[in-house]
């Protein structure tokens, strides 16, 4: 069935007790936990574990959508009861009368719960031995204990995509589908890592028979792209989230520099650029200048080009109606409203750039720019989160990986868990 | 009359046009302050049109065109006012930007050369030539443009700094050397920068950067001193320093505060020991209350380096000088007492303090009678430590007193102390310490356990094999609950801090006994880390999750849930 004909369950089907034939009474215990997820909840981030794990061994649990920030109802049972203990994630006893009277608040006000029955099978595109710190949704998964796969551009251009079909969700890494190195190459030439990602990449693009790097690499990024088209959900930071769309949009123009393709860059190409095949964004002007670690004036933030770079603000998660439109709420769950910023290779995205349809998710008052964007493609979803790592604003190459047991209750990680909790939700027809 | 009205007329016509002109001005000036450079160089351009020597003009039409990125476009309004004005010297720069951003290498040098035309014998076109080159990130013609500059003025020291700085940007930190040391010869101010930018050299150049510099004049030997002691060899360094001072007298006792100021920056007692050398020469060369500090600061240094002969010679010289300050003759003796206690001459510190104890403030002689007890502790000479705080009732004599009474085994004796000192004594781990300390003895019944005592004192001495025999010892006579637990906990960190896992698993199991909740948490943690410590992930993760789930209220639980996520990967080890 196709995902987006899919909508989450109609309101008020589980006012009826008990609406999960998982969540039974266990002897001698109320039959149910909350894992609260406003201030009273010790660990956030490890909360979508709990959960996540249960969801892994075939349980089932809720997702109650804007009760207490975004709680989850799991079962009393003995396995998730010491997993919450020993992540130290705070759970509160629920018996039938309780359970009773949170649904009624649930059903009264802009809140959903909305049944999570199944764990999506997670992959994180990355080279194999990109470091695992220097992604903020890696570290996230592993802090939590989300079981994840890596993958690669083999994976990725195996025959007929058959590689991510394996998979429900994915996560790309700060990749950079232009095959520009992130525009590295020159500001940090005979850097070893440097060194080290071209000739990998070089290697890649031999090995499957394209003419160079930027060929490669667009030829993944439109396998990715026929990934969600078939119904994939995608989730992208960072340089991906930009350089993904110039990519797709790029089919037939030389928009990378003369270091990756030995050809310069093809002066016009903003003007011949078709944006028709891309995601999340039109109408972009192309950096020009190689030595420039920009790509287009998507990203509103321009922290590599120092005249233009703008100051960091905070941005505000919208407000969605939680029975009409629950993935976009789902996204959004969090217990702050506003969220200092952080800057990646490509932090924000000017709204005069995105494309009409797209859900902007979050943005910052008053700026022309967004932070957090979602949309459709085909039969799937994606979701483009701007900046690298939440926790580390001003992150730069080599900078110490964030430790994230200092920043169990993160607003801006936990949003990056909830897309990879929103797969797993139980799919309905959608009525509209 | 009619002559008189046309000139009339003209006036007020060139007044008009002038106003015009301060208008258009004022409102490019308005368009760039509010961020709209498009806006701002339309109307720059435009006061150029009407007036194409108006340099104001053309530096703002820059500061709009840089953010836009069209600089090229600033190349021919600069060669309009140049061809009006060619002494006008700003706009040769200007120009040569603009030039550059167009890509005409050619045309940014022939502005250089008419520059120099206007000013001979001057290094600015070359060296504005050369940074407009840098600004494109064209090593090469920056290089070229400031050779030319040294070859047409026929000086070989000429732009020796822009040359300095540019080949050690590409790495060739033998050239910088060299042409810092030119540089040194025409500008000693640059000393500073040349040491700042050269101490940066990857250690693979050090050497031949200190050789290059030794064929230099002895300001760039001096130089050589300077690196030296930052990258490590001060003793010769200072040989170095010492064996090419300038003669004047002020000059060598600037060079040698430079060279100190350098020395300041390294650690290591090597290094202190070149301090002090450093402090007494500057001291021998200086008079007053500036000489006497200088004394103060070498036996400082001597001290920290180990070399405490030269520490006492300087302090005995700083106290036998009558005419040092009070503050400073309070400082030798703090100092005095400090180094022959260090050396372990406790009975001759106890003298020297009770004979100087009026130089001093009352914190002072405070702190260093409790040096003094420690001392004795150190020694073992209980009574003699217990003795010199008879007189002293501050908090923190009441600290060193308790563990006095702790290392007799009078423990109720020393819990009173202990507690009496409270957290205010010493230091935070000091104060950590005593709080460890209490909760040691705290579940021991016995208001004396000399056996106890003596193995805390072993302890202390680090004598830690003999510690752990004899805290087993008491711990074999005593219930888990009622310290048993508690001592084996600690003989079991001994052991795991001494490296013996092996003896050290079975003792921490042995202090994870349930019946001693207070003691089994902490236990469970340290053989969770030790368990980690010998590559048992398995038997650690489960030791940490049974600490996790069968104490959830301990303090202990934060520590072990970290431990658990670094034993499963999920957060950095570092």
């Amino acid at each position: 069935m196709r995902r987006r004909d899919f909508l989450w369950r109609a309101g008020g089907v589980l006012a009826a007790l008990p609406a999960i034939p998982g969540l039974r009474t266990f002897e001698g215990r109320a039959p149910w936990l909350l894992v609260p997820m406003d201030d009273q909840q010790a660990d956030h981030l490890k909360a979508y574990g709990v959960v996540f794990r249960l969801l892994e061994r075939g349980g089932r649990a809720e997702w109650f959508l804007n009760y207490r920030n975004g709680s989850f109802l799991v079962p009393t049972d003995a396995i998730t009861t010491r997993d919450a203990a020993l992540a130290g994630v705070t759970t509160e006893s629920l018996d039938e009368v309780a359970l009773l009277a949170i649904r009624a608040d649930i059903q009264a006000g802009n809140m959903e719960a909305v049944p999570l029955e199944k764990a999506p099978r997670v992959a994180v595109y990355a080279p194999p031995n990109a470091a695992p710190w220097d992604d903020a949704v890696t570290m996230a998964l592993q802090y939590a204990g989300i079981r994840f796969a890596k993958i690669w551009d083999p994976e990725v251009l195996a025959t007929g995509g058959t590689g991510l079909a394996t998979y429900d969700w994915l996560h790309l890494h700060h990749e950079d589908f232009t095959g520009q190195y992130s525009k590295f190459y020159l500001t940090y030439a005979g850097a070893p890592w440097l060194t080290e990602m071209v000739e990998r990449n070089t290697a890649m693009a031999r090995a499957y028979g394209f003419a160079n790097v930027p060929a490669e690499k667009r030829a993944v990024a439109e396998a990715i792209a026929a990934y969600v088209e078939q119904g994939g959900f995608l989730f992208a930071m960072c340089a991906a989230t930009e350089t993904l769309d110039l990519a797709l949009a790029s089919a037939g123009v030389d928009i990378a520099a003369a270091y990756a393709d030995q050809t310069p860059m093809d002066p016009a190409a903003s003007a011949k650029m078709d944006w028709s095949r891309s995601l999340a964004f039109q109408d972009a002007r192309l950096e020009l200048s190689p030595t420039v670690s920009q790509f287009s004036d998507i990203d509103g933030h321009e922290v590599n080009a120092l005249s233009r770079r703008q100051e960091l603000g905070s941005f505000r998660l919208f407000n969605f109606s939680a029975k009409i439109d629950p993935v976009a709420t789902m996204l959004v769950q969090n217990h702050r409203e506003t969220i200092p910023d952080f800057y990646g290779l490509t932090t924000s995205f000017r709204k005069s750039r995105i494309k009409p349809g797209v859900t902007v998710l979050a943005d910052e008052p008053g700026a022309p720019w967004a932070k957090y964007l979602h949309g459709e493609h085909g039969q799937g979803t994606w979701t483009f989160y701007g900046g690298h790592d939440p926790e580390d604003p001003q992150h730069q190459i080599g900078d110490a990986p964030t430790d994230l047991s200092l920043h169990p209750h993160s607003p801006g990680y936990r949003l990056i868990l909830n897309n990879v909790l929103f797969p797993a939700a139980k799919k309905k027809e959608l009525k509209t | 009359m009619r002559r008189g009205l046309g000139i009339l007329l003209v006036c007020l016509g060139a007044a008009a046009q002038l106003a015009a002109q301060s208008e258009e001005m004022t409102r490019a000036y308005e368009r760039e302050r509010r961020g709209d450079f498009r806006a701002a160089a339309d109307a720059y351009l435009e006061v150029l049109r009407q007036q194409p020597d108006n340099l104001s003009a053309l530096l703002g039409l820059e500061r709009a065109l840089t953010p836009l990125r069209r600089e090229a476009e600033l190349a021919r309004p600069a060669e309009a006012l140049l061809a009006q004005t060619p002494g006008n010297l700003a706009a040769y720069s200007v120009a040569m930007r603009g030039w550059a951003a167009a890509n005409r290498p050619d045309s940014v040098a022939a502005v250089a050369r008419r520059w120099a035309a206007v000013e001979p014998g001057s290094e600015s076109p070359y060296r504005e030539w050369g940074n407009t080159m840098l600004g494109q990130r064209d090593g090469g013609g920056a290089r070229r443009a400031y050779l030319a500059g040294r070859e047409r003025l026929g000086d070989s020291t000429a732009l020796a700094g822009e040359l300095a700085l540019l080949s050690a940007a590409q790495n060739d930190w033998e050239g910088a050397a060299r042409e810092w040391g030119l540089a040194l010869d025409r500008y000693p101010g640059y000393r500073l920068t040349a040491r700042n930018a050269l101490v940066r050299a990857p250690a693979a150049d050090h050497d031949r950067v200190l050789r290059q510099l030794g064929r230099g004049s002895p300001a760039a030997r001096r130089l050589g001193a300077e690196l030296g002691v930052q990258w490590g060899s001060p003793t010769q360094a200072y040989a170095l320093l010492t064996a090419n001072l300038p003669t004047a007298s002020d000059q060598a006792l600037e060079a040698l505060r430079q060279f100190l100021e350098a020395a300041r920056t390294v650690e290591g007692p090597e290094a202190a020991r070149v301090r002090g050398q450093t402090l007494e020469e500057i001291a021998s060369r200086t008079s007053g209350a500036g000489a006497s500090r200088m004394r103060l600061e070498s036996a400082r240094a001597y001290a920290d380096g180990g070399d405490a002969v030269s520490a006492r010679r300087m302090l005995t010289a700083l106290a036998a000088d009558g005419t040092a300050p009070p503050d400073m003759a309070a400082g030798a003796t703090a100092t005095l007492v400090s180094v022959l206690l260090r050396e372990g001459q406790v009975a001759e510190a106890e003298r020297r303090l009770t004979d100087l104890r009026a130089n001093l403030d009352v914190d002072a002689a405070g702190r260093l009678t409790r040096q003094v007890a420690e001392g004795w502790i150190s020694q073992g000479n209980l009574d003699r430590a217990e003795g010199v705080l008879a007189s002293d009732s501050t908090v923190e004599a009441l600290a060193v007193l308790g563990v006095v009474r702790l290392y007799r085994g009078d423990l109720a004796g020393a819990a009173s102390a202990l507690r009496s000192a409270g957290p205010f004594a010493g230091s935070r781990e000091e104060a950590t310490s005593r709080t460890a300390l209490l909760a040691l003895i705290q579940p021991v019944e016995a208001d004396t356990l000399p056996a106890l005592g003596d193995a805390l004192f072993a302890l202390a001495r680090g004598d830690s094999s003999a510690a752990v025999t004899k805290l087993l010892a008491v711990a074999e006579g005593l219930p888990a609950k009622g310290g048993g637990s508690e001592l084996r906990l600690l003989a079991g960190r001994v052991e795991a801090a001494r490296g013996r896992f092996a003896a050290a698993e079975p003792l921490l199991l042995a202090a994870s006994d349930s019946t001693a909740p207070a003691t089994a948490p902490a236990a469970e943690l340290e053989l969770g880390r030790l368990l980690l410590a010998l590559g048992r992930q398995t038997e650690a993760v489960a030791r940490l999750e049974h600490l996790i789930l069968a104490y959830p209220g301990s303090a202990a639980v934060p520590q072990a849930r970290r431990l658990l996520d670094t034993a499963r990967g999920a957060i950095p080890e570092s």
